[in-house]
């Protein structure tokens, strides 16, 4: 059969057909002058906003030295594993790959993504850090199989002296939801932001921020970075100058180690702390990474408690570290002269109560400076007796005592300096004549803090004058080494004593060293002012702690504090060792002596001193 | 063929018709090179693409040579060797994709259904030729039927339903200008309006999302949603001018999906922007116009369905994959002829256009 001819209705129905067409065409085009060239530049702005970032550059921390110039803390870098959240596909595929390098379980890390995409403002999680370079290689040839998984880097702290002065250092860390919402902090932080968390770091967060920078980068879709370029460079913080000397802060943490128990030595001319040791100490090293967290419960949750900065967090009965103030205001007070006796017989009833010497036997006649010099109790129950509180309370309040310090320094308490007022909020009783008794003798509810136990020595050094203590002295703009700052001393307070009291102290102080209970803490060539304390813990054991540490607890305190050269006072000092179980002057002293030595004897006699 | 014969047919080819097809196969060969290549190096993909249209002009000049009315009394013949690797494939198959449709021989990969499009087209021609003018009757509507259908039925069993959804708008031309009733289109209209609640119960969630992401593309923003976006960025981040040729950011940035093959439109329209966009458009509707003149001057109705056919082929994948590039239409996977990278597509693509030519050629003889 013969092909048909093309008929009328086929020709007529494929012109509409073929009009049809050109009708969808026409539509097409009219779409793509709609997408192209009316609605271009909202396109460019969503492609951009895609795959062009300016990131926050973070800048270094500005760096950290002792008074010699000598490098504390310092910085490097530290590569992260973040989560871009705009550009992760899969939770499950970046998951995976992050527990394949941390070994944390992926249901974790999905949640912690979950979490973050519910805050509006988050845009990127850190989900692991401080990694080894063999796992940066790990993540990058595995990338494609986690998009919007990114290897990022960061300059973290670095501590060339291990845990020295841990401490006063502090550490930074990842700012926390609550420090965001803080205008204290919003104002110069951001999410993921490093801001110091305790010590310096923290008292000094803004001097050690510096400015942040702004980086370009340009990612292809599996979060491979294409380009990047610092359109900003950030500024490193300024660098912070310590008063701290470096010799003795080690010193006096060498003389710590294994105790528990703080020393705090400070400039009696202005107040600069010369060396402050907390023990036992952290390693702040371990705040940078991911295993922080394991090491942080293991400190929280030592009985010993690492965490806690003792010099200035630490409270304790000062025991007969505290005579001396009340001997001064007995003299001021003229109820006792230098040269009058009392008889101790190893106990003395006052207000109808026994009360015991720590020598049994007794001292027999003694004057005031043979009471200071060995550390008589009943000389001073006879004081309190005759005195009463007010002359104890005001001049001790004058020295600083029951308020804070002011040191530059994050987390310092008060104390206690206890009086009738005090007694009736805090305790709901009157102030008895017997609580006066217990307070000559710095027991009962009087409590110190290390560093208040070496600015009232200060005072006792320096004549009277209350330097706030600091630990800064001056910070350096990193880029033109400007000085920006530099600590101006300051008197908080100036307490008047009788020059005739002052030399009687001084004096009594040194006979202390020179031959009563502070004879170890003796130095050649360098007298030392000093007073030994042995006070009873008043503190509860905490809760859980087991028999041994029951019976540590039960433990008494040993103090020493004093000041050195005691004929022309550079520095002042306080020691203090938690249930050492035994004397002051047994304990403490040869703890100061140890860092008097870094001070002022030169390292060959310095040995020979260590080996008298 | 004599020498004068020869000379006779290179004079009645329509330059127009093949210059136009051949412009835009070139101007994919370019793109595919700006999807995939990495370096200086031209892509693997681009050397393989331009082997195959120096193969695909070989094809058209073979189909030119050819007189269409032969290869339409082999139609049944052709139509059913064609089926054979249509059913290889379903067992031997090699899966790309979601889709099982690729059959390797040897080093090459060759797509059965690309070649029964071109058989289906020359069955369907063969059988509306034969049919004299007047009222279609039912059993014409059953046979054309079954040449569609089953291809069709074949290849959707490749689970590759887009490219099934490509052989639906041979069987409309069929009985469209075979005479079908105005009436019965009407019917079908309005049947078709009323099944459709219930053919949408029947697609998977996946098939429901690639619609309802055209009205609202939040939805699956990192699946469909993201496709879709990705696309609009590319075409509307081109601009009047494009980024320049290989300087695309969503191309570059590895931001658009299957990019050398469905998407390649959209990485023309970013590089060379609204002009490009024109200018490729151009190039397919001065095609269309000469595939349909073709069709309007062939001798016999035969030629005149495989113009038309061929015309319907070519503007119905570039309808519904521009359309799902500029995100009018939803996703549905299906390549541009002559634009996208793909051998068999592309041979099967010339091979059709030559037989239209055969057509054209052949139109004044005696």
């Amino acid at each position: 059969m013969r092909p048909a001819p093309v008929d009328e209705l086929l020709l007529k129905r494929s012109r509409v057909l073929q009009a049809l067409v050109f009708a969808g065409l026409f539509l097409l085009g009219g779409r793509l002058y709609f997408l192209q060239v009316v609605s271009h530049d909202k396109f460019v702005e969503a492609v951009t906003q895609q795959h062009v970032k300016t990131l926050r550059e973070e800048a270094p921390r500005g760096l950290i030295r002792d008074r010699e110039g000598r490098l504390l803390v310092g910085n490097r870098r530290s590569f992260e594993l973040v989560a871009d959240l705009d550009t992760v596909r899969d939770d499950e595929a970046v998951a995976e790959l992050v527990s394949q390098v941390t070994g944390e379980p992926a249901e974790a890390i999905v949640k912690k993504l979950e979490e973050a995409r519910k805050k509006s403002r988050v845009h990127r999680v850190t989900l692991a850090k401080d990694l080894l370079f063999s796992m940066v290689a790990f993540v990058e040839a595995r990338r494609e199989d986690a998009p919007g998984l990114l290897v990022t880097s960061r300059q973290v702290r670095r501590y060339p002296e291990g845990s020295l002065a841990a401490h006063v250092l502090g550490f930074p860390r990842e700012i926390s939801d609550e420090e965001l919402a803080d205008p204290v902090f919003s104002g110069y932080h951001v999410m993921s932001d490093l801001i110091g968390k305790a010590g310096l770091e923290r008292s000094y967060d803004r001097l050690l921020s510096g400015e942040p920078g702004k980086r370009k980068i340009v990612r292809d879709v599996v979060g491979r970075q294409i380009s990047s370029s610092l359109e900003v460079p950030p500024v490193r913080g300024d660098d912070l100058e310590l008063t701290l000397d470096l010799d003795m802060q080690r010193a006096a943490e060498e003389a710590l180690a294994g105790l528990r128990g703080a020393v705090v030595f400070l400039d009696v001319r202005d107040g600069s702390v010369l060396a402050m040791a907390s023990a036992p100490t952290f390693e702040p090293s371990a705040f940078v990474g991911s295993i922080s967290g394991v090491r942080y419960g293991q400190w929280r949750d030592d009985p010993a408690n690492p965490l806690l900065f003792r010099p200035v967090a630490g409270v304790y009965p000062p025991g007969s570290i505290w005579k001396p103030l009340v001997a001064a205001a007995a003299l001021h007070a003229g109820i006792r002269k230098p040269e009058d006796k009392s008889f101790c017989g190893g106990s003395v009833v006052v207000h109808g109560q026994r009360r015991r010497c720590w020598k049994e036997q007794g001292h027999g006649f003694i004057d005031m400076e043979g009471a200071l010099i060995h550390s008589c109790n009943v000389y001073f129950y006879l004081v309190a007796k005759d005195l009463g509180l007010d002359p104890i309370h005001d001049l001790a309040d004058a020295a600083g005592v029951g308020r804070l310090t002011g040191i530059d320094l994050p987390e310092e308490r008060s104390g206690i300096l206890p009086s009738d007022s005090w007694k009736r909020r805090r305790v709901g009783e009157k102030w008895y004549p017997g609580d006066t008794v217990n307070l000559s003798i710095g027991q009962g509810f009087l409590s110190l803090t290390p560093i208040q136990t070496a600015a009232y020595s200060m005072v006792l050094a320096n004549g009277g004058t209350a330097w706030r203590p600091h630990v800064l002295r001056r910070a350096f703009d990193p880029v033109t080494g400007e000085k920006v700052f530099e600590y101006a001393p300051e008197s908080t307070g100036e307490v008047h004593f009788d020059p005739k009291t002052l030399a009687f102290l001084h004096r009594a102080m040194t006979e202390t060293v020179d031959r009563g209970t502070g004879r170890r803490a003796r130095l050649p060539g360098v007298p030392v002012a000093g007073k030994t304390g042995t006070a009873q813990a008043a503190s509860e054991p905490p809760e859980g702690a087991d028999s041994a540490e029951r019976a540590l607890q039960e433990r008494e305190h040993a103090w020493f504090m004093g000041f050195a050269p005691a004929d022309d006072p550079q520095v002042a000092y306080a020691v203090v060792v938690e249930h050492a179980g035994d004397h002051g002057g047994t304990v403490a002293a040869p703890i100061a002596r140890r860092v008097l030595e870094a001070r002022f004897l030169e390292p060959e006699i310095a040995e020979v001193g260590m080996g008298q | 063929m004599n020498r004068e014969q020869a000379l006779e047919v290179g004079k009645r080819v329509d330059w127009l018709l093949v210059g136009s097809a051949t412009a835009i196969a070139l101007i994919g060969i370019a793109f595919i090179d700006s999807a995939k290549a990495v370096g200086e190096e031209p892509a693997r993909e681009t050397l393989r693409q331009a082997v195959y249209l120096v193969l695909a002009l070989g094809g058209f000049a073979v189909m030119v040579f050819l007189d269409y009315r032969k290869l339409v009394s082999w139609a049944w013949a052709l139509w059913g060797v064609s089926l054979v690797p249509l059913l290889l494939v379903l067992k031997f198959g090699v899966q790309i994709g979601g889709a099982k449709s690729w059959l390797r021989v040897g080093s090459i990969s060759i797509q059965p259904s690309e070649i029964a499009k071109v058989a289906t087209l020359l069955l369907v021609a063969a059988l509306v030729g034969k049919r004299p003018p007047g009222r279609l009757r039912f059993t014409d509507v059953l046979v054309y039927g079954l040449a569609v259908g089953v291809p069709m039925l074949l290849v959707l069993a490749q689970n590759d339903s887009g490219t099934a959804a490509s052989f639906l708008p041979l069987l409309f031309a069929a009985v469209f200008v075979s005479g079908l009733r105005l009436r019965w289109i009407v019917a079908a209209a309005v049947a078709g309006a009323l099944l459709a609640p219930l053919a949408w119960s029947q697609l998977k969630p996946y098939q429901k999302q690639r619609f309802l992401v055209l009205t609202d593309p939040t939805i699956d923003p990192r699946g469909v949603g993201w496709q879709l976006r990705q696309s609009l960025n590319a075409v509307g981040g081109g601009g009047l001018t494009g980024q320049g040729y290989k300087q695309g950011a969503q191309n570059r940035l590895d931001y658009l999906p299957e990019r050398h093959t469905d998407y390649i439109f959209a990485i023309i329209a970013e590089e060379w922007g609204f002009v490009g966009s024109m200018i490729v458009l151009g190039l397919y509707a001065l095609l269309l116009s000469r595939l349909g003149r073709a069709a309007a001057l062939a001798r016999d109705r035969t030629g005149a369905v495989i113009g038309l056919g061929a015309f319907l082929f070519v503007s119905a994948h570039l309808l519904v994959n521009v359309g799902m590039v500029v995100g009018l239409l939803p996703t549905i996977g299906i390549p541009l002829l002559l634009l996208s990278f793909g051998g068999s597509a592309l041979l099967a693509s010339f091979a059709m256009l030559g037989l239209v030519a055969s057509v054209g050629v052949r139109r004044h003889a005696r």
